[in-house]
């Protein structure tokens, strides 16, 4: 282990550590802004320099690294290293770095989407000047479309290039670089290609300041006006970990959070513009059943009235075979576990559970990096049918079809998914169908009765990814109409069927008890597992990726 | 109608393909074998370039436009470059390029009409001993005066 | 004792770009020599022996650069020479590569031996095509010689030689801009650790040397490490050319031995000023290196000395500035070079070059302010050893030292908003 004095702070660390990455481990900050964990260093920038007790020149801390010398070369007898991010010279080279950076920078905070949390405005304020002494004419070029997600501002930019290293070694597409020379750089494409591969959003949220901008979010708000929560993203059962921004109960943008064994510092395109799906689908704010003339609102109590009273009808007069229910891959383990608790303990069902949607087929889509997008379009398949506890061999459409069920409970809360004219021809032949959806879906559009419940962003609980790691998912919307959240209507018809059948205060409650009866789950309470989520204990461990050395610098 | 290079060409870019270590280094010699056959550096050029060796086209772009002798915009038949640094100013470079710009008529793009003399201040040619010194195309022409440069300029209009 | 000339011996001769004309007199004995009696180790010693001092302007000895190649890396090792000669002043290195290519290419082939490169380039600025063709045609009559191929002479020793044409970018004179740049990308200099000669072309051992350098290689095997080393003074030794450029009645390469004093480069071999002017300025050894007055050229052109006087030798460029030219305009000349040429990856030199530029020449055309000149110097301060490669200080270098050394001429510029001197402008206003 090599020992090294910084800022007078002793530190034991591994040989070939670098300075940066000891300060940022112990919460020391060296303003920089061309190194990030998971780039080639470049030390380009020059913003990290620091001084090193026998270096006649100040170095950059994002390429010194830390090595065992000998004891004749040891600072004080003891010490590898000793330096200084902090001394005059560091302070005075801090604050020239940044009055280069600004003398072509535009005066464009006001206007500038970075606002808020942009590093140049932080180190300015902390390390900088506060007077200007530029008298020149700052260079000047109009912004432009980098691709269909992102917008370029020239002027702003400060070529860090981690925009270029990003698409080179995360995305593996090398659509950006730099163009022209000296004074003249810039960022540019090849003309006729643009940045449009699926990771392409992640540029925006490496780029330290606003040169690179989302279309998607481009003056929408102030960021210090968000309210941030932690979740997971709903497109595929990756389930890159997420914060959710919402103002005025509306998402204004989804960004990755880091989870080294999921999503590492990224998710993709899809994801990250996936809340626009579910802003455009129209709610259904109250129960609804059909009639005649159409769907006729119905109260929350008639209608669980009426769902009780044609199952119990149903299953009295063609038997416990004749009810089934599909649990749902969009929602939570909660939710899928009391669903399931519901059907057998409270309506008698023995086998007739299954999963909708059925399998996707295809390999996932893997980047150079390791990051990955996966063709399961749900995001918690494996949770949902741990919960339902699934016999495998029921064909819950096959029954329906040779109408062996009659009355079915459909639980939905996804998005787009078509029914095949073969399956609404099978739904059609039921009895009495009961959909708990958010919007008037395909599948909502054969019910008999629709429960309305939340869509992904509005869900709290648990959930199971590809990896079979459960993570946390935290309700980031509320909904405006009489819906209830999904957990709640089980919930609610459960208790209808036998008071006090389910009678938890919260969802976390339900996680506890199936980290007490769930195979694979033990121990996966809502604080074991935490911000990063934890694996089942029974998990089949995949290929977790997401991770580049990143680092070439010998 | 896409381009190829010519099969002498190909000949050369295999060779180079071939000699080098690794294919990304030909990048800059197969970019003077296009700009010889084809002029002017254009996106096709430079696609057709990308796929000769092996390479992103990006990568190609990029290395294009750090590179003053590599053009993407079309240049005269004969392109003047006049050195301007220290030693060639000190002895009349900016005399040189005045009479260039009287005797040719020079456009804003540095073109004259008939596209025959195009013009571009260069920084040092390593030539200082024999200032002031200008490099049409590939041939450097040292020791200029204003009458030396009246010939030269009068033999390749003849040309 | 009159100097006899050691690198130029042949450039005045007939046919002296022939195989012919180079081995009538003596040449390719050397390469002979090595691959008869000396292993490469015992060049590398030689060469240490004679304290050569790489002559493209860092003047870092070239055996103990040789020595720092690591053995059985497992990885090829590659020498390449540098003849991207792009600093303002210089222009040596094309009367070799042109008169004397084989003296060139011999020098480089015992050079690759002795580090154990079986494969070495020849980086050459892509301005000087003529110079390019000259040394692929010598490379073809040594190989139609033998004395490059597979087995060389019955040494084992395989040799080739790639002449690698650059693009136009001074930075490419860099040595690990040059690596970037043969490696087919955009010539950015790399940060260092590690050094090329650890990991450098294609992450693999390399050493860059210069074309004076390399010439010098076969006159000490052949001559021996002594009698190089008593040529000039022994820590900075040997034959050297000198480039003398600017306001002189006889601009020229001249070779004489290290350490010739620069009065006589100017007065002597350079005959005086021209036009019947006066001295003014001198820029000893290329223009990134400090400007002396008229009062500071009692030196000896030898790398320590030099030194010494607070300048550096630099390519041994020798500019000349005469009392008639601005200092001011010069400097606007000079700066637009370095803004000109920055590659534009690191923040102080791709910010503060232009900047400074645009400065100088604002006080060149009547709109400077007090300030401007402390101002200056403070963005020189303020890039002076902050960036990835040398260009930094390049470009502050003239900045700082004109504005010193010349203070009352930038004064009476911002003062009277015209030249202190008679000469009409150097360049005009258009960037």
């Amino acid at each position: 282990m090599a020992l090294i004095k910084l800022n007078g702070r002793e530190f034991e660390v591994e040989p070939g550590t670098t300075v940066l990455e000891v300060a940022r481990q112990n919460g020391i900050e060296i303003p920089h802004y061309c190194y990030h964990p998971r780039l080639e260093i470049v030390g380009s920038c020059r913003m990290c320099m620091v001084e090193v007790e026998g270096m006649p020149k100040l170095t950059t801390s994002c390429s010194l690294r830390i090595n065992e010398m000998p004891e004749e070369r040891k600072v004080d007898g003891k010490y590898d290293m000793v330096v200084s991010s902090e001394s005059d010279k560091v302070k005075q080279t801090q604050k020239s770095t940044l009055e280069f950076l600004l003398i072509n920078h535009p005066l464009d905070c006001p206007v500038c989407d970075q606002a808020g949390e942009c590093y140049l405005q932080d180190y300015s304020f902390k390390y900088g000047k506060a007077h200007s002494r530029f008298k020149e004419e700052k260079r000047v070029r109009p912004a432009e479309q980098l691709g269909p997600m992102v917008r370029i501002n020239h002027n702003r930019c400060i070529m860090c290039t981690r925009c270029v290293r990003f698409a080179k070694e995360i995305a593996g597409t090398a659509e950006l670089g730099v163009v022209n020379r000296g004074y003249y750089s810039k960022i540019g494409v090849v003309e006729g290609k643009e940045l449009d591969n699926k990771m392409a959003g992640n540029v925006v949220d490496i780029c330290p300041v606003g040169a690179l901008l989302s279309n998607d979010f481009l003056y929408k708000t102030r960021v210090w006006n968000l309210e941030e929560t932690s979740s997971i993203c709903p497109e595929c059962s990756v389930g890159c970990n997420i914060e959710v921004h919402v103002k005025d109960n509306q998402i204004q943008r989804t960004i990755p959070r880091i989870n080294e064994e999921v999503n590492d510092h990224w998710m993709c395109d899809d994801g990250r513009f996936e809340y626009h799906k579910y802003e455009d689908a129209e709610r259904i704010e109250n129960p609804l059943v059909k009639t005649d003339s159409g769907f006729e609102r119905i109260s929350w109590t008639g209608a669980i009235k009426l769902l009780l009273e044609k199952f119990s009808t149903i299953s009295r007069e063609k038997g416990k075979e004749a009810i089934g229910g599909f649990g749902s891959a969009y929602m939570t383990n909660e939710e899928n576990y009391l669903f399931e608790k519901m059907m057998r303990k409270g309506l008698g069902v023995t086998e007739n559970l299954g999963l909708y949607p059925g399998e996707f087929e295809g390999d996932p889509e893997v980047f150079k990096s390791g990051f990955q997008i996966n063709p399961d379009k749900t995001p918690n398949r494996l949770g949902a049918s741990d919960m339902l506890n699934l016999d495998s061999d029921v064909d819950l459409f096959q029954l329906m079809r040779n109408n062996t069920i009659k009355a079915l409970f459909f639980l939905h809360g996804g998005y787009d998914n078509n029914l095949s004219n073969d399956e609404k021809l099978a739904l059609r032949k039921l009895d009495f169908l009961v959909v708990q959806d958010f919007y008037l879906s395909d599948i909502a559009k054969e019910a008999d009765l629709i429960l309305p419940g939340g869509s992904v962003y509005e869900r709290t609980g648990t959930m199971t990814n590809y990896q079979g790691r459960v993570q946390k998912i935290q309700q980031g919307l509320y909904p405006e109409g009489d819906e209830r959240p999904d957990f709640q209507i089980i919930m609610d018809i459960a208790n209808a069927m036998r008071k006090n059948m389910m009678d938890y205060r919260s969802v976390w409650e339900v996680t506890s008890e199936i980290s007490d009866s769930v195979k694979g789950y033990t121990g996966l309470t809502r604080f074991e597992v935490g911000d990063s989520g934890k694996l089942k204990t029974n998990a089949v461990l995949r290929q977790t990726k997401a991770k580049t050395s990143g680092e070439k610098v010998a | 109608m896409s381009l190829e290079f010519s099969p002498e060409n190909q000949e050369k870019i295999q060779t180079l393909l071939d000699r080098y270590p690794d294919k990304r280094s030909t990048t800059l010699p197969v970019l003077h074998i296009a700009q010889a056959q084809f002029g002017t550096l254009t996106p096709e050029v430079i696609n057709l370039v990308a796929d000769a060796i092996d390479q992103e086209s990006m990568h190609v772009r990029d290395t294009i436009s750090f590179y003053t002798m590599f053009h993407t915009k079309e240049r005269g038949k004969y392109h003047l470059q006049v050195c301007h640094t220290l030693s060639c100013s000190l002895r009349g470079s900016e005399q040189v390029v005045d009479h260039l710009y009287e005797r040719l008529n020079f456009d804003e793009n540095g073109m004259t009409a008939d596209k025959q003399f195009s013009i571009e201040k260069v920084e040092c040619l390593g030539a200082c001993g024999t200032a002031p010194v200008v490099q049409i195309n590939n041939d450097y022409y040292e020791n200029l005066t204003i009458e030396r440069l009246d010939e030269i300029i009068d033999k390749l209009q003849a040309s | 004792m009159d100097y006899e000339p050691i690198l130029t011996q042949n450039v005045h001769k007939e046919n002296s770009r022939s195989i012919a004309t180079y081995e009538q007199s003596g040449g390719y004995s050397a390469l002979r020599k090595v691959f008869k009696e000396m292993s490469p180790a015992e060049v590398v010693d030689e060469v240490k022996a004679s304290n050569l001092r790489g002559r493209g302007g860092a003047g870092f000895p070239t055996g103990v650069k040789w020595s720092f190649v690591p053995k059985n890396t497992g990885k090829p090792t590659y020498l390449i020479m540098n003849a991207d000669e792009s600093e303002p002043g210089t222009f040596k290195d094309r009367l070799l590569m042109s008169k004397d290519p084989h003296m060139v290419v011999e020098g480089q082939i015992i050079s690759s031996f002795a580090i154990g490169c079986e494969l070495s380039f020849i980086y050459i600025r892509g301005e000087f095509y003529e110079e390019a063709q000259i040394l692929e045609a010598a490379i073809e009559e040594a190989r139609e010689k033998g004395y490059l191929g597979k087995n060389i002479l019955g040494s084992g020793f395989n040799h080739d030689i790639i002449v690698h044409r650059g693009a136009g970018a001074y930075i490419c004179g860099e040595e690990t801009g040059l690596i970037e740049s043969l490696e087919g990308k955009r010539g950015w200099p790399r940060i260092k650790p590690p050094f090329p000669a650890v990991e450098g072309y294609l992450q693999s051992p390399t050493i860059v040397n210069n074309v004076e350098t390399l010439a010098n290689v076969p006159h000490i095997i052949t001559r021996g490490a002594e009698w190089f080393k008593n040529i000039g003074p022994e820590k900075s030794p040997g034959p050297k050319l000198y480039c003398l450029s600017g306001d002189v009645e006889n601009p020229g390469v001249y070779e004489h031995a290290m350490g010739y004093p620069l009065k006589d480069l100017i007065y002597k071999d350079g005959g005086g000023i021209w036009k019947g002017r006066e001295l003014k300025a001198v820029i000893p050894g290329g223009s990134s290196v400090p400007v002396l007055t008229a009062d500071e050229i009692d030196i000896n052109m030898d790398f320590d000395s030099v030194a010494a006087a607070g300048s550096m030798l630099g390519s041994a460029a020798t500019m000349v500035i005469d009392d008639t030219a601005c200092m001011v305009d010069a400097l606007s000349n000079l700066t637009k070079f370095y803004a000109h040429e920055s590659c534009g990856q690191c923040t102080p030199c791709r910010e503060g070059s232009p900047w400074m530029m645009r400065i100088v020449r604002r006080i060149e055309n009547g709109d400077g302010e007090p300030n401007d000149l402390d101002m200056l110097l403070d963005i020189g301060t303020a890039i002076q050893q902050k960036t990835i490669c040398p260009f930094g200080d390049a470009a502050m270098t003239p900045v700082t030292t004109f504005v010193q050394k010349f203070r009352d001429e930038f004064e009476y510029h911002i003062e009277h908003k015209k030249c202190m001197v008679s000469r009409q402008k150097l360049m005009p206003q258009v960037a």
